[in-house]
């Protein structure tokens, strides 16, 4: 039996020892921790020095690092004045073959360009193996370049490698506007208005205002939580569509899929053919000569046509104070739809084509539908059968081996690539698989540096 | 025999009955503890508080279920201590769904299966450990150490993170191996600590040092001659490297040092000591470190039975012969 005096000197020795422990383990700690520190910095020192030779190295922590099992650590270089140099990523990544790739991936720290890249497979079995010389020409390709990176094709190579200069040909400067001339089942009407200086698109708003009048538009409703969609609020996907048609330059190359939907564009899950249907008509606009002002004007006469001589102040209840037309014209659709021969809609006309066949002045053949009609199925959810695309989701153009312009690589929308190359020739597995290296440094860096923010 | 010889039912006087002893071993092993949650923080406090109570809850249950449930008047110290000696050796992200396995092995199968407190063939901490390590390897390689390290992190005690491997501790300085600065098992990396706490159970007279003095001199003394006949070179440094920061000198103070599972003579606790040297450098560098460490204390605590049972026999033949020539 336990006494009370065993008791007492039990805890009393266990105070004294935890006491003593403490002390120990703390000042052992503080004592040792200068020589960890320095031992730490060696080892990282010897692993980084030939990708990025700095004079500190930190870990970054970040939760960030979650979503991407292939890194192993992701570090930011110091100068001896403490600057930030780089960020060099340890990744290990799956070859085309499925075998693993050790690698590491330096980073300029302010421009995210590949500073330098070196193989470290030694702590993998069975390694993806990338000869000396592969290696070197992988890196006269890919060092220097800014991320994400992914293989030119016959159509970007054309004039530059670079997405960024890509242009509409034809393109007038000036400001564009076109408007669905029907309402969706919100009662909404799409717009898109586009402006184009240097013959660059530099400016896209897509909205949609309401026929009833006293409501909000679109985008505005659904910040304030009154239109809601799946996924992002309907105003975010807006703007990232529109910021990825400024990269893109051509609503072609969303890659538009047959329901209506791109898996291009991160963040947008809406139904993006209106926006498609309504640049396409804003670039044939602008080719046209065929500005805002005009396209209003015609609208207005399109309105008045519809309600008929002596009617002017009744079609006015149907012009907003911004000067929009909240009019659908869905009770007259054989006003702007082309029918085939057996009387199926293919498309829609574009306004000025309605405005000058009303006035008898169109001279020109019907022209090619740039929209396609959806149909609404008993849901509501719009079915376009028999769309005609060149592949659903893809991107038009010529797609040879080994030239990738597909939606995305590696996850990333082609809008988002920042540097184009060659795949090295005889070593296109390992040029890619470098590639999948640098683009999940990206990866990590977009959703890292967000985190910061927030 | 003379009648003046004759001993009598042995109704022991002595303080150190076994909550004072038990007492003693859980306030020895507080600053490896403390070590183990300066280092490694919650969740080595969680896993040390989980394993106790563990061990605590499953004695009980085992002691009501067979009815070995003492009047009241005894609190199984054993328990606690078992629990605290199993958390100490595991990996600082275990997580609890193992150490509670570990636990329930320890507990039912090699302590209450012979008997409960006291009446344990083998080491119930030691078994534990070493039946995780056997039968779920990946789950006891969670070594988060460096900048890695959190000390509020608790996720691991839920969700088994990848395999760690440890890095090699050559490059470590002498001070960081003894004060414990490197990665390695909850409890068992603090050299001072250990040290600490062994001195405590001497003074106490709560631990037999023949067997961890005669285990550690084993070691350094088959140490270089594994080495040289494994990679033909060898080195002092390598020698204090692996002493420091394999563990050897918890399982020499805490495992060999215990009075239940130990033999109690000093020729077979020296024998005893010297077989677990010599199994634990024979079978090295075949197995992992934890498996090549262990097994050979389990073995050991097979044997002192046995070793016991002879060294009492050859000591009562040699004081009977010493009778005999004397009358």
């Amino acid at each position: 039996m336990m006494t009370h005096s065993q008791l007492k000197q039990f805890i009393t020795e266990a105070i004294l020892l935890f006491i003593l422990g403490a002390a120990i383990v703390i000042g052992g700690h503080l004592l040792s921790s200068n020589n960890a520190m320095r031992r730490i910095q060696n080892e990282y020192h010897s692993r980084f020095e030939e990708v990025l030779d700095c004079s500190s190295y930190e870990k970054v922590k970040s939760k960030a690092l979650n979503d991407f099992p292939e890194i192993n650590g992701v570090y930011i270089g110091y100068d001896q004045a403490g600057i930030p140099q780089g960020y060099v990523v340890d990744l290990t990544v799956k070859s085309p073959g499925e075998q693993d790739l050790g690698i590491l991936v330096s980073l300029d720290y302010e421009s995210t360009r590949v500073t330098g890249l070196a193989l470290d497979n030694s702590e993998i079995e069975d390694a993806y193996y990338i000869g000396e010389d592969a290696m070197e020409l992988i890196k006269e390709k890919v060092i220097g370049r800014q991320i994400p990176i992914t293989f030119e094709t016959e159509d970007y190579s054309e004039d530059d490698d670079n997405s960024e200069n890509y242009t509409v040909e034809g393109l007038n400067d000036g400001v564009y506007y076109a408007q669905r001339l029907f309402d969706d089942r919100s009662r909404y009407i799409d717009y898109v208005e586009m402006e184009i200086e240097n013959g660059v698109i530099t400016r896209v708003n897509w909205d949609a205002f309401s026929t009833d009048k006293t409501n909000q538009d679109r985008s505005e409703a659904s910040l304030k939580g009154a239109y809601i969609i799946s996924g992002l609020d309907w105003a975010t996907q807006s703007y990232n569509l529109c910021h990825a048609l400024l990269e893109c330059q051509e609503p072609d190359r969303l890659a538009m899929k047959s329901d209506g939907t791109t898996d291009i564009v991160e963040g947008v899950t809406c139904d993006i053919r209106p926006f498609v249907d309504l640049s396409k008509e804003c670039i044939a606009n602008s080719k046209a000569g065929y500005g805002k002002e005009e396209y209003m004007a015609d609208l207005n006469a399109i309105l008045l046509y519809v309600f008929g001589e002596g009617k002017e102040d009744e079609a006015a209840k149907y012009i907003n104070e911004k000067g929009n037309v909240v009019f659908s014209f869905e009770k007259t659709p054989e006003l702007y739809t082309i029918y085939n021969d057996d009387n199926v809609a293919v498309g829609y006309m574009p306004v000025r084509q309605i405005e000058a066949t009303i006035n008898g002045t169109w001279s020109g053949e019907t022209l090619k539908p740039e929209a396609t009609p959806a149909v609404q199925d008993g849901d509501g959810n719009n079915n376009t059968p028999d769309y005609d695309s060149t592949e659903d989701g893809l991107t038009p153009g010529g797609l040879t081996e080994n030239q990738i312009i597909t939606d995305s690589m590696d996850d990333l929308p082609m809008s988002e690539m920042a540097s184009f190359i060659a795949p090295v020739p005889d070593y296109y597995d390992e040029t890619r698989t470098v590639i999948k290296a640098c683009n999940t440094c990206y990866k990590f860096l977009k959703e890292y540096l967000n985190w910061k923010v927030n | 025999m003379s009648k003046d010889k004759k001993q009598l039912a042995p109704f022991i006087h002595t303080e150190k009955n076994a909550p004072y002893i038990y007492m003693t071993l859980l306030a020895s092993l507080i600053p490896c503890a403390v070590c183990g949650i300066y280092y490694y923080g919650l969740r080595a406090a969680v896993l040390i508080l989980f394993c106790m109570l563990a061990f605590v809850m499953s004695d009980n249950l085992c002691a009501r279920v067979t009815g070995r449930r003492s009047g009241g008047d005894y609190f199984d110290f054993s328990s606690l201590v078992e629990g605290l000696l199993l958390a100490l050796m595991l990996p600082p992200d275990t997580t609890l769904i193992i150490a509670l396995i570990a636990v329930l092995f320890a507990s039912v199968i090699t302590k209450q299966v012979f008997g409960g407190a006291g009446s344990n063939l083998i080491n119930p901490a030691c078994a534990g450990r070493l039946f995780i390590e056997l039968v779920f390897p990946s789950g006891v390689q969670g070594f988060s150490y460096g900048e890695d390290n959190s000390r509020f992190a608790l996720m691991s005690l839920v969700f088994q993170g990848e395999p760690v491997r440890l890095p090699d501790y050559s490059g470590f300085s002498f001070l960081e191996l003894i004060s414990g600065n490197y990665p390695g098992l909850i409890g068992t990396a603090c050299f001072i600590c250990i040290m600490i706490g062994g001195l405590f159970l001497t003074l106490k007279g709560t631990m037999r040092l023949y067997s961890p003095i005669s285990y550690i001199l084993t070691l350094m003394l088959l140490y270089p001659m594994s080495m040289l006949v494994g990679t033909g070179t060898f080195s002092f440094d390598g020698m204090i490297v692996y002493l420091l920061s394999s563990g050897v000198f918890f399982i020499a103070v805490f495992l060999l040092g215990d009075l239940t599972t130990m033999p109690s003579r000093f020729a077979a606790g020296v024998f005893a000591g010297v077989v677990c040297g010599l199994l634990t450098m024979v079978t090295k560098p075949f197995l992992s470190p934890m498996v090549s460490m262990l097994s050979p204390v389990l073995a050991v605590n097979f044997l002192s039975f046995v070793l016991d049972f002879f060294s009492k026999t050859l000591s009562r033949r040699k004081i009977r012969s010493r009778e005999v020539d004397l009358s």
